[in-house]
This record gives structure tokens, C-alpha cells and sequence, in this order.
């Protein structure tokens, strides 16, 4: 206690000390500062619901490291994978059509041959006439292979198949088109060559120039030149059954050969369509 | 916001930080004007710079303001805020000392004068004036060790008593006393030749 005495009038000097008072603005100062705060706070909050922000997640305040170099990398692999694919896809041609190998694929033909005409049975899709020529064209064109072609022999009934190498798809339609008109006009030309020959050379000869130019005018003229070969027959007075059911079966492989000769077209044009 | 209502001058200080816990910023604001000046002497005394104490007195207010759930009644307010005060007195300190050392000379920029550490003996001649006196004596404030200097400044300037003083440093009234007597006694050697030792 006596230490205290001692020192009592330095606490006594010290409580006499000047009070030192805050400034006039002091309020005002703080009032400002705590508005500020709850400025701060609300704009926080704010930010909190709404979320960082897709690039705020990537260049903000809390952005994780490793998000912008993670970014960059899975960009490149984009590129890099839809370079890919383009250039894939520019490289491989379309392909629509299949080249098959018959004897692979289908069937033997041998096993359907049937004399329709002999037997009368019904005949199955592949002997119908007009369609001698099957899917043979919807073949794809990158297969190198060859190609089975069917076709009824006129004379026999029979079918039969011939094989063709596959030289180019780009080529293909131009060498179908090639090879398929020349086959039928020289089948057609086969049972023109046949009859001929039992034939007498005037009536023949006649019959000839007619049939040459309903082959080359269309199918419109070969009424008239039925008629027309009656008429002759009839005129002249010769009833040759020989020569007439010669000369109806030689119509008649005219026309057979006419419709194979269309449907061909056909198909052949239906294929380019469908390439294209 | 800052607009004291009548009837809050009667509230005691624990009364208004409950009205202020509930929302009431008029409780608030009588706090601040009951408080502000005593903050700001306090810490003057404790730092030695006018500028930096309203700077700091502010800081312990807003502190309050957002940080009021944290008061419980088993103390005092002025206790509570003591230890708000005296945390951010002594973080501004610590701070400083990091980055520059307190030239003596912006005690006093008005007068230009530089001041040294008193020495122990002062000519006798000279008539003290009282407010270079009481230069002297904050500088002798200053120069004190932390632990006495705000146990001299609760004490000799705030007025507290030793258990209000306990509680607010967290250490015991015994603890308390023995720093304010060492305080006093250095305090008088440093004004020696100011202060006349009684008889």
C-alpha cells in the first residue's frame, strides 16, 4: 500500500491529463463506413446465389487452378477429333450399290431352272422374263468382284448366267449400260438369225427390213407389222404354217426382246438415280 | 441511423446492447456517443497518435456492430469492449513496427521541433510548461513495456477498478496490481525531475 501512496500523485498527474475528444465527423465517418459494409455484404450475398459464374468459375476471385489449362486441353482434342472426321469423311465414297457374288450370296441357278413352258409351273422370280437381270446392279461400287448376270436363253427356256469382272465403280453403270445393251441386241439377233433360215429369202427379206425398223422406231410399229405380214402372206397366197408360226415366234422374241431391252433401261436409269 | 432516442439515455450499457442484439440501431447509436470519446482518449494514450486512435476507435465500433451476437452478459459492456479495443490497439502496433519506425519529431508537426527520449535529468531552470508537460509524460507513457502501459492507462487514465481491469487483460487482480505499481515506478523515474518525490 505504501508503494500506492508513493505513487498516487503520479496517478493524480495522470488522471489530470487533457481528455482527448473525438472529432465532429466521427459519426458521420462511421455511419459511412458501416454503410459500406452492408453494401459489401449484400453484394456477397448476392454473388453466393448467383454463383460464380461460368467464366467467373474459370478467370474469377475463386477459380480452381486447374479448370483453364483442363479447358484448353479438352478444346484441342475437339479440333483434333472433328478434323479427324471430316477428313474421313470427305475420303469415303458413298456406296449403294453391292456387288454379290452369286454364287456366294444366292443360290445356284441351275437349281432353278425350270421349262415353264413344259411344265407349267409357276415360275420363280429369277426365271421371270423381264427380270432375268437381278440385283445384280445394286452391288457397292468399292467391291471389286464379279458380277453374275442371268439371262433367258430364248431358245431354250433356260437360264443362264454370265460372269462379268468389275473393272472401277466410277465406270461401273457405263460398263453395266456397255455390256447389257449389246448382250440383249445380240440375244435379240439370235432368234432373228435362227427363223431366218427356214424361212424363203423374199419373205424373209421383207419380214427383215420390217422387224430392223420397228427395232430401231419402238414397240408402236410391231402391230403393224404383224398385219402387214399377214396381209403379205394373205396377198400372196401363201399360207406356209412354217413360215407363219416361224415368223409369230420371231414377233414374239421381238417383243420379248423389246420389253428386256426397256426394262433394262429402266433399271439401269434407276441405278444411276439412285448413285446420284 | 446514427440518431439517439430519449428514452435510450436512461439504459444502462448492458440494456442498450440487448436493445441493439434485437435489431435496434438507436441503442446503437447511443452506444456510440456514450463510448466514443472514452475510446478515442484510451487509445490515444495507448498509441501516441491522434489520427490513428479515431481510425482505430471507428474500427472497435463497427467491430461491434457486426460482432454484438458475440456479447454475453456475464461481463460487462465496457469490459467486453476494452478487450475490442485494446486487440485492435495492439494489432495497429504490431503492424506499424513491421513496417516503419515512429519518428519522434511528427509527435508535434505544428511545432517542428525534434524530440528526444526525456533524459533522466532535466535542467532545473526550466519551468515546464503543461503541455510539453504532458508531452513528457505521454512520451513517458510510451516508452513503457505494453503489459504495464495498459495497466497504467485502464488504471491512472481510464479510471477502472482492478477487477473491472482483471477482466479485461484476463489475468488476476494481484496480477493487475503488481503491473500497475511497476508501472508507476518506472513512469517516476522517467519524470524524476518533473514530479517533486513527497516527503
Amino acid at each position: 500500500m505504501e508503494i500506492n501512496e508513493e505513487n498516487i500523485e503520479i496517478r493524480n498527474k495522470l488522471l489530470n491529463l487533457p481528455k482527448i475528444k473525438a472529432n465532429e465527423n466521427f459519426l458521420n465517418n462511421l455511419q459511412n463506413k458501416i454503410k459500406k459494409i452492408e453494401l459489401e455484404e449484400e453484394q456477397a450475398i448476392k454473388q453466393k446465389v448467383r454463383g460464380a459464374g461460368f467464366f467467373g468459375k474459370f478467370f474469377g476471385a475463386k477459380r480452381q487452378p486447374w479448370l483453364v489449362p483442363a479447358l484448353g486441353l479438352g478444346v484441342v482434342v475437339v479440333l483434333v477429333f472433328s478434323v479427324i472426321l471430316i477428313s474421313n469423311k470427305n475420303n469415303i465414297p458413298v456406296v449403294n450399290e453391292k456387288v454379290t457374288t452369286m454364287s456366294k450370296d444366292t443360290p445356284s441357278p441351275q437349281s432353278n431352272q425350270t421349262n415353264s413352258g413344259s411344265t407349267g409351273e409357276t415360275l420363280q422370280k429369277d426365271e421371270l422374263p423381264g427380270k432375268e437381270i437381278t440385283e445384280d446392279f445394286s452391288s457397292d461400287e468399292n467391291s471389286m468382284g464379279t458380277l453374275e448376270r442371268k439371262y433367258t436363253d430364248q431358245g431354250t427356256n433356260k437360264i443362264r448366267t454370265k460372269t462379268e469382272t468389275m473393272k472401277s465403280s466410277d465406270n461401273e453403270s457405263e460398263i453395266k449400260m456397255n455390256i447389257a445393251l449389246p448382250l440383249i441386241e445380240q440375244k435379240a439377233a439370235e432368234p432373228l438369225e435362227e427363223t431366218a433360215k427356214n424361212k424363203s429369202t423374199d419373205e424373209m427379206k421383207s419380214e427383215k427390213k420390217v422387224i430392223e425398223a420397228e427395232h430401231n422406231e419402238g414397240t408402236d410399229k410391231v402391230g403393224k407389222s404383224e398385219y402387214t405380214k399377214k396381209d403379205s402372206a394373205k396377198d400372196e397366197g401363201k399360207n406356209n404354217s412354217d413360215v407363219k408360226e416361224a415368223a409369230k415366234s420371231f414377233q414374239g422374241s421381238t417383243e420379248i426382246n423389246k420389253t428386256m431391252l426397256q426394262d433394262l433401261k429402266d433399271k439401269i436409269e434407276k441405278g444411276l438415280k439412285k448413285k446420284e | 441511423m446514427l440518431n439517439s432516442k430519449r428514452e435510450y439515455k436512461s439504459f444502462t450499457d448492458e440494456q442498450l446492447i440487448g436493445e441493439f442484439k434485437e435489431g435496434n440501431n438507436d441503442a446503437y447509436s447511443e452506444i456510440v456517443i456514450r463510448y466514443k470519446d472514452r475510446l478515442v482518449n484510451f487509445l490515444f494514450r495507448y498509441t501516441g497518435n491522434k489520427d490513428d486512435s479515431e481510425d482505430l476507435a471507428q474500427d472497435a465500433f463497427i467491430k461491434l456492430y457486426r460482432s454484438k451476437h458475440l456479447y454475453q452478459e456475464i461481463a460487462k459492456f465496457s469490459t467486453w469492449f476494452y478487450t475490442i479495443a485494446i486487440n485492435i490497439a495492439k494489432t495497429s502496433l504490431k503492424k506499424k513496427s513491421r513496417m516503419s519506425t515512429l519518428s519522434i519529431s511528427d509527435y508535434d508537426p505544428e511545432n517542428d521541433k525534434d524530440f528526444d527520449i526525456p533524459a533522466v535529468t532535466i535542467e532545473p531552470d526550466v519551468q515546464a510548461n503543461a503541455s510539453i508537460e504532458n508531452e513528457y509524460i505521454q512520451k513517458a507513457i510510451n516508452s513503457l513495456e505494453e503489459t504495464y502501459r495498459e495497466a497504467i492507462i485502464l488504471r491512472d487514465i481510464q479510471d477502472l477498478d482492478y477487477e473491472e481491469i482483471a477482466n479485461t487483460l484476463n489475468v488476476p487482480i494481484g496480477t493487475v496490481k503488481s503491473r500497475i505499481n511497476r508501472g508507476r515506478e518506472k513512469l517516476k523515474v522517467l519524470l524524476k525531475d518533473i514530479y517533486k518525490p513527497s516527503d
